[in-house]
């Protein structure tokens, strides 16, 4: 049975939009939030947080080396960030950044040892970088492909395309042709130093030519995103594929060619970490990092925008490379890492709710001048005063619904009574044993009863608005004095009993006792009695006014409030 | 005569849109009442919050005198409030049975009545102290008793209702026939045909002891006989002391089985008559609204030759019915051709068609002479064939609603520019300015999304853009919906300059009064089929709302074939009269 | 004749093991699934099921416990899940994959650092032997057929009674209907008064715990006891593929994922079999051990590619799967 007669405590509505401030502010707490509950984390496990939070950025910050280090983590974080938020704009879950990037690697891992010294530097390296880059591309553009002529499932086989890349990759340590057998580990060939993406020094300072290109890209894709004719079609098919069609663009090509573009940018990353110094000039099968999983992240935390990328990049990476050095310090784990990342986005997630969707709460109904919580302009005070009667005069109505259910049910068969078919009603006896409150019942329709509906002139309004308020007279003390009565015995009652609705034999016992309070209370019952009366005149008199108001205007000013509304029609 | 339910007042607005505004309605005990009114008057809306789909922003509900509160589908379902909508709510890959029953739950245990008379039995009324502390500790230990004998109760009901009994297929159909239907209970729902689908709705909804049944649109999808056999169990509901709301805007049903007739218009209210009372003409008059002077210029224009000529055209809609049967029209240069028809009736399908956006079955589109079928948008383009189409869905297809307003100016004309792999933001945010301008859109900037804006406004975008490319055929879908008075004025404005410059423009619109005054000819489609096409200034109102139910059709009054012109670009082998009035 | 036969037996018993972690996952993702929602954190899951199982197991040196341990962490992290996406509505894949990152990292940072303070709990020698021994006592000394058969870890069969015991649920009991009616099209179920929410959560909570039972049995089990914090690696996604294999049915799911388990398998194993067979197998051995840990996913990959080609209207697919239902959504 329904819990209560009230509006939902809480009320979930979508929202129409949020200012950028307020999408910051909920983010950055996000962020915060997950530092916070990370923290707790540590404490349990018996370490300092405070200690580990400091050791974090202390690893990044130190001295220039540390920096360093941290900019080697962060270029491939931003390039492949980048090359999977394109694919997401597009709402096309690239999720094989790992495998994209690895594949990157090993193709220009491949041609680099083929080509060996021939070319000169740079030519050779931008040769190799390029390879691998298109490598990335045709990975992904397969997935592509699967998704538009079938409608695979891209998710699942960019996945798997993640583990079938590794494991070439680790076969890669066994052959000859990649790697140098004996020595009882197999290493990795280092590329020839024609290849190697040296570093370029400005003033004091030197930096991975990587990270000029990464800025680069961030930049281009930016500009993409934002000004160029693919970049604009990209939007509107991630947009509304519908409006996309209808503007006459090929979506399918428009998926293929974006996918294209993600991947090859992710190789990439996966192209310019082997020709770079980070990674020491050669392959290994971890070459990636896991940083196909981290730029998810990173791309979802950014809401997709280049520069949100950068700075989220950013983040992450002094959040990777300052666990790392939090385990030499301090000997915690650096999967500690990955824990604070996945906590950041269930808490980013989280924040999202509140982005788009508003919470409202019932208001008192006590507080019915107010409007509701949802910024409705609605007239509450008829509704609150209504309100105010009907939930305690609900009870004595209740039999009326019931017997109606009943009657009605028992008529159709419901099968037999067995558990699994019987619908669930109100038992029948309640019924037979209150009289007594069936008199009420009567009055109280009439009480209630609205005027007719069809357009009348004003003066028989008014005077059904007597007939009623002459009604209401007669009927006052009974109807006032069982209100009465039933409230008090409601504060008697325990809370239970109260609450639940299908109070019937309750109300049986009450009913009894209510015959003896009416004989000796009527004088406490007065002055409650007159607000009750006054209550439910003025409840009888509001909505009959108001009917009265708006039968009489509905044949005269059905044109005025046509024009003055003019077209408001909606489904 | 009791009122079963009672709704007072009830609001419901969705963003900006106010589906309905403080809406009062009666339903009596025993009766069928209609709920007519037009499309977007909100009657779809208003029963939704009944049956707890929705919940009303302020207003009340009394359900046999009682206020309520709907929560939920469950609770109006305990009300006896059983909804059969318009689109189906069945779970296609189970049978029928399933779907009746699945809803069900055990038998309840009544514990508080229980309790209740335990502590009858267990009187605590004892004066002295010893005793009444024993009766207390009687009364607490029976109570106990009780609930953990209601626990067990409901552990056991719960595993014995579990297994799914053969013998369910053999209760359903037992109940299926004991109301008077006939149904395979072990059909599956993707097999059923349409009419057994909504037996089954119908069933399932009185399966749950609802005796306030509310049918959406119950006869849109059935045939002439089933809508007999669909009466005929109204009735037998009525009988048995079932209380039923039909919406509909059909009015020949509407006078056949109802008792009374709630009207409602533009989410408003309007008032409830007898059905023996009324008739087509008050009922129309009534659904529609008295005729008003509006004040919409209707230039006059010289006709050219016909613009765009439609033969025998056939269209399927996304379901696979036939949407638009067999029908030729055309379109002069400088003509404005309204179309009117119920919802559904195949308008969507058939701008869609001639947009070039569906697939044709059969039947020839001809621009000038030239034919527009198989051809993709742009190649049309090329053609210098320039249409426009504003569609009736306008964030989810005319527009991308995250996108700003400049963004989507050019949604058509971005890759301009052959070698530039730039888009021109800066000629797109300068139309876009002069649009905000001309037009009067009210919006904080031209970069702001136009999901933000109001609806007028976001229609103004959409037309606005439409024209801008000077097309000379525009093709445009209830271009006033949801549009406050000067915005639907402007709109008309900027249609009467298209034609004054000799655009042929097909007007798809809701609003007769409107059609009426604004447009040269008024074509009305009911059903996919072609009813008839009229000069503006010689129809009524009436003549079109009969012609929109199906109960006019003036191919057979006039007996003349429609739709082919005197000179027609199209060679004929026969000359056709012009269309006439 | 004796060695090839007991080739292909030990085959078929490491078949066997390698796919009970999969079918327990199956069995979880297809509770998920069947409500309406892609869980794709199973990785995460089982990775927190492991550790959480293997934590208690070892340090009670009890069986029951452990699988207790895992079942508890796997329903955490189904709470999580069923938390942001059914409640406050997030996006399913992303959820998904912030479960897997966040279990995967907690697992090997718990793991990680016990063992580095020297805290991790060790074997008894008698859990020691209750981990690698197991079977049936009697039967599994029947000649070949008891090996075949009888000779599992109890968890085995508990996971084939459990994938039986849901597949009776799903098709079988009223609640399985009505979940099943809550994934296929929420609106028509919230109308007859499902709880397509409580359903939702019921069962993506217990589908949870499911796959930290195969989390803890990777841990504890698979490597015959030797413990080590490995990354569940890739098994969790391939369970996310046997339920399209085995057409949401987790009846069907036992043997697809023992033929999943076969191909895993077939790393250690091809040698045993090259040798037994030299006439039909001498080539395998050339064969890279790589090519056999890509093997399942490859495979996985050619599912999914002839399932979306098929477009079989009679797939268990759940209509409404992966989207979130919202009432009052317009």
């Amino acid at each position: 049975m329904t819990k209560t007669n009230k509006d939902p405590l809480i009320k979930i509505s979508k929202r129409q939009n949020l200012a950028l401030r307020y999408k910051l502010l909920l983010t950055v707490g996000a962020i915060l939030l997950s530092l916070v509950l990370g923290g707790i984390l540590l404490a349990c496990l018996g370490y300092n947080p405070v200690k580990f939070y400091t050791e974090m950025l202390m690893g990044n910050f130190k001295n220039a080396s540390y920096l360093k280090l941290m900019i080697r983590a962060l270029i491939p974080l931003l390039i492949t960030s980048l090359g999977v938020s394109l694919a997401f704009k597009m709402r096309f879950w690239n999720i094989g950044g790992e495998g994209q990037f690895i594949i990157g690697a090993i193709i220009a891992m491949t041609f680099s040892l083929l080509i060996g010294d021939s070319l000169p530097s740079p030519l050779g390296a931008i040769v190799v970088v390029i390879l691998g880059t298109l490598g990335g591309g045709l990975y992904a553009l397969f997935v592509a492909v699967l998704k538009v002529r079938f409608n695979t499932n891209e998710t699942l086989m960019t996945l798997m395309l993640n583990y079938v890349a590794l494991y070439i990759a680790s076969y890669m340590l066994k052959t000859d042709f990649f790697a140098l057998q004996g020595q009882g580990v197999p290493s990795f060939k280092v590329i020839a130093e024609s290849l190697w993406l040296t570093e370029i020094n400005i003033g004091k300072f030197s930096f991975d030519t990587a990270l000029f290109i990464a800025v680069a890209l961030t930049i281009i894709l930016f500009v993409y995103f934002r000004q160029s004719k693919q970049g604009y079609e990209l939007n509107v098919v991630g947009d509304s594929p519908n409006t996309a069609k209808y503007a006459g663009m090929k979506v399918n090509k428009i998926v293929l060619r974006t996918m294209f573009l993600s991947g090859a940018i992710i190789g990439m990353a996966g192209a310019l970490k082997l020709c770079g110094s980070s990674a020491g000039h050669t392959f290994s099968a971890n070459i990636s990092g896991g940083v196909g999983w981290t730029s998810i992240i990173v791309a979802w935390l950014a809401k997709l925008n280049p520069v949100g990328i950068l700075v989220a990049s950013l983040l992450m990476s002094i959040l990777e490379r300052g666990c790392s050095f939090a385990r030499t310090s301090l000997g915690i784990s650096d999967a500690m890492s990955d824990v604070l990342q996945g906590i950041i986005l269930f808490t980013v997630l989280a924040s999202d709710f509140f982005i788009n969707y508003k919470v409202s709460f019932r208001k008192k109904v006590k507080d019915a001048v107010t409007a509701q919580a949802s910024g409705d302009a609605a007239d509450d005070d008829k509704n609150a005063s209504v309100t105010a009667v009907q939930i305690d005069d609900g009870i004595q109505t209740d039999s009326q619904t019931m017997t109606q259910s009943t009657d009605v049910v028992s008529d159709i068969p419901a099968g037999e009574s067995t558990t699994d078919i019987s619908a669930s009603e109100n038992p029948v006896e309640a019924n037979q044993e209150r009289p007594s409150a069936d008199d009420n019942n009567v009055t109280e329709a009439t009480a209630n009863d609205p005027a007719d509906e069809t357009p009348q002139p004003v003066t028989e309004a008014a005077e059904t608005k007597e007939e009623k308020e002459a009604v209401v007279e007669n009927v006052a003390p009974e109807v006032v004095t069982d209100t009465v009565s039933s409230v008090e015995e409601k504060a008697a009652t325990t809370k239970k009993t109260t609450a639940k609705k299908a109070d019937n034999a309750a109300k049986t016992s009450r009913s009894k006792k209510s015959d003896d309070k009416k004989t000796s209370s009527p004088k406490s019952a007065k002055s409650p009695a007159k607000k009750a009366a006054t209550d439910v005149k003025a409840a009888a008199s509001k909505p009959s006014t108001k009917k009265t108001a708006s039968s009489a205007n509905k044949t005269k000013s059905t044109q005025t409030k046509k024009n003055g509304k003019g077209g408001n029609d909606n489904e | 005569m009791t009122n079963v339910v009672e709704i007072r007042n009830l609001t419901k607005t969705f963003g900006e849109v106010v589906a309905n505004n403080k809406v009062r309605l009666d339903l009596r005990q025993g009766e069928i009442l209609a709920l007519l009114g037009e499309n977007g008057s909100g009657k779809t809306t208003l029963m939704n919050m009944l049956s707890g789909i929705y919940h009303p922003d302020s207003g009340d509900i009394f359900i046999g005198g009682k206020k309520v509160v709907i929560h939920s589908p469950e609770e109006a379902k305990r009300l006896g409030i059983g909804m059969v909508h318009q689109h189906f709510k069945l779970i296609d890959t189970l049978t029928a049975a399933d779907n009746i029953w699945m809803g069900t739950e055990y038998e309840p245990f009544h514990l508080d009545e229980k309790l209740a008379f335990a502590d009858e039995c267990n009187p605590c009324d004892s004066s002295d102290p010893a005793e009444l502390r024993a009766q207390k500790f009687r009364r607490f230990k029976t109570r106990l008793k009780l609930r953990l004998y209601a626990l067990k109760y409901k552990l056991g009901a719960f595993i014995s209702g579990q297994p799914l009994k053969k013998s369910r297929f053999d209760r359903i159909d037992k109940i299926t026939r004991d109301f008077g239907f006939e149904l395979d209970s072990r059909k599956r729902v993707c097999d059923m045909a349409v009419s057994e689908k909504q037996t089954c709705e119908i069933i399932k909804v009185l399966f749950y002891g609802a005796n306030i049944l509310i049918l959406d649109e119950p006869t849109a999808v059935l045939t002439t006989q089933e809508i007999q056999k669909l009466f005929a169990t109204m009735r037998r509901m009525k009988e048995r002391g079932c209380s039923i709301v039909i919406i509909t805007h059909k009015l020949n049903e509407v006078l056949e089985i109802s008792d009374r007739v709630a009207i409602m218009r533009k989410g408003e209210y309007i008032t409830t008559v007898d059905t023996k009372d009324a008739n087509e003409q008050i009922l129309t008059e009534l659904m529609v609204g008295e005729k008003v002077e509006l004040h919409i210029d209707r230039p006059k224009t010289d006709f050219d030759r016909p613009l765009l000529e439609i033969r025998n055209l056939t269209v399927k809609n996304d379901e696979g019915s036939v949407a638009i049967d067999d029908m030729s029209f055309y379109i002069r240069g400088g003509e404005m051709l309204g179309v009117a028809g119920i919802s559904g009736c195949g308008q969507k399908e058939l701008c869609e068609a001639i947009a070039g956006l569906r697939k044709i079955e059969s039947g020839e589109i001809n621009h000038k002479g030239q034919s527009l079928i198989g051809l993709p948008p742009k190649k049309i383009i090329e053609m210098g064939i320039s249409m426009s189409f504003i569609p009736e869905d306008r964030l989810g297809m005319g527009l991308a609603p995250s996108m700003s307003i400049t963004d989507n100016m050019m949604l058509k004309t971005y890759s301009e520019g052959k070698f530039n792999p730039f888009v021109n933001r800066k000629k797109a945010r300068e139309r876009a300015k002069q649009l905000i301008s001309a037009l009067n859109i009210v919006t904080p900037s031209t970069e702001t999304p136009v999901r933000r804006l109001s609806g007028g406004n976001v229609q103004k975008v959409l037309v606005g853009r439409e024209i801008e490319s000077s097309p000379n055929v525009i093709i445009t879908a209830y271009p006033v919906r949801g549009l406050d008075i000067n915005s639907s004025y402007a709109i008309y404005d900027i249609l009467n300059e298209q034609k004054k410059n000799g655009v042929g423009i097909l007007f798809v619109g809701e609003e007769l009064d409107v059609m009426l005054a604004l447009c040269d000819k008024i074509m009305v489609i009911c059903h996919g089929k072609l009813m008839g096409v009229v000069h503006a200034e010689k129809a009524t109102k009436e003549q079109l709302g009969l012609m929109m139910t199906g109960a006019l059709d003036l191919k057979i009054e006039n007996a003349k074939p429609y739709g082919i012109a005197k000179d027609s670009n199209i060679t004929e082998k026969e000359a056709h009269d012009d269309k006439n009035e | 004749m004796n060695s090839s036969v007991m080739a292909i037996i030990l085959a078929l018993c490491e078949a066997v093991r390698r796919g009970t972690p999969l079918l327990l996952g199956t069995t979880g993702e297809i509770l998920n699934e069947k409500s309406g929602s892609l869980n794709l954190g199973v990785e995460g899951t089982m990775a927190v099921g492991a550790i959480t199982g293997a934590l208690l197991g070892l340090s009670t040196s009890n069986m029951f416990l452990a699988l207790l341990g895992a079942f508890v962490g796997g329903m955490f992290c189904g709470l999580i899940y069923a938390f942001l996406t059914i409640t406050l509505k997030a996006n399913q894949n992303v959820t998904g994959l912030a479960i897997t990152i966040f279990g995967g990292g907690l697992c090997m940072f718990v793991g990680e650092t016990l063992k580095s303070t020297g805290k991790f709990p060790s074997y008894t020698t008698e859990f020691f032997a209750e981990i690698t021994g197991g079977g049936i006592p009697l039967l599994k000394d029947i000649p070949y057929i008891g090996q075949l058969l009888f000779s599992y870890n109890a968890l085995v069969y508990i996971a084939i009674v459990i994938a039986l015991i849901v597949w009776i649920y799903i098709t079988k009991t009223k609640s399985g209907l009505r979940m099943r009616a809550a994934g296929e099209n929420p609106a028509a179920a919230d109308s007859v008064g499902i709880n397509v929410d409580a359903e939702r959560y019921k069962n993506i909570v217990i589908g949870s715990g499911i796959m930290g039972l195969g989390g803890v049995y990777m841990a504890l089990f698979i490597n015959n006891g030797l413990w080590n914090t490995d990354w569940i690696n890739g098994y969790g996604w391939i369970a996310v593929a046997l339920v399209i294999f085995s057409n949401w049915s987790s009846a069907r799911a036992i043997w697809g994922s023992y033929v999943f388990g076969l191909l895993l398998a077939l790393k250690s194993r091809m040698p045993s079999l090259a040798s037994a067979f030299p006439s039909v197998l001498s080539w395998s051995t050339a064969i890279p051990t790589e090519v056999f840990d890509a093997l399942p996913f490859i495979v996985t990959m050619l599912v999914l590619i002839i399932s979306s080609m098929r477009k079989n209207k009679n797939t268990g697919c759940p209509t409404g799967l992966g989207l979130n239902y919202f009432r009052e959504e317009r």
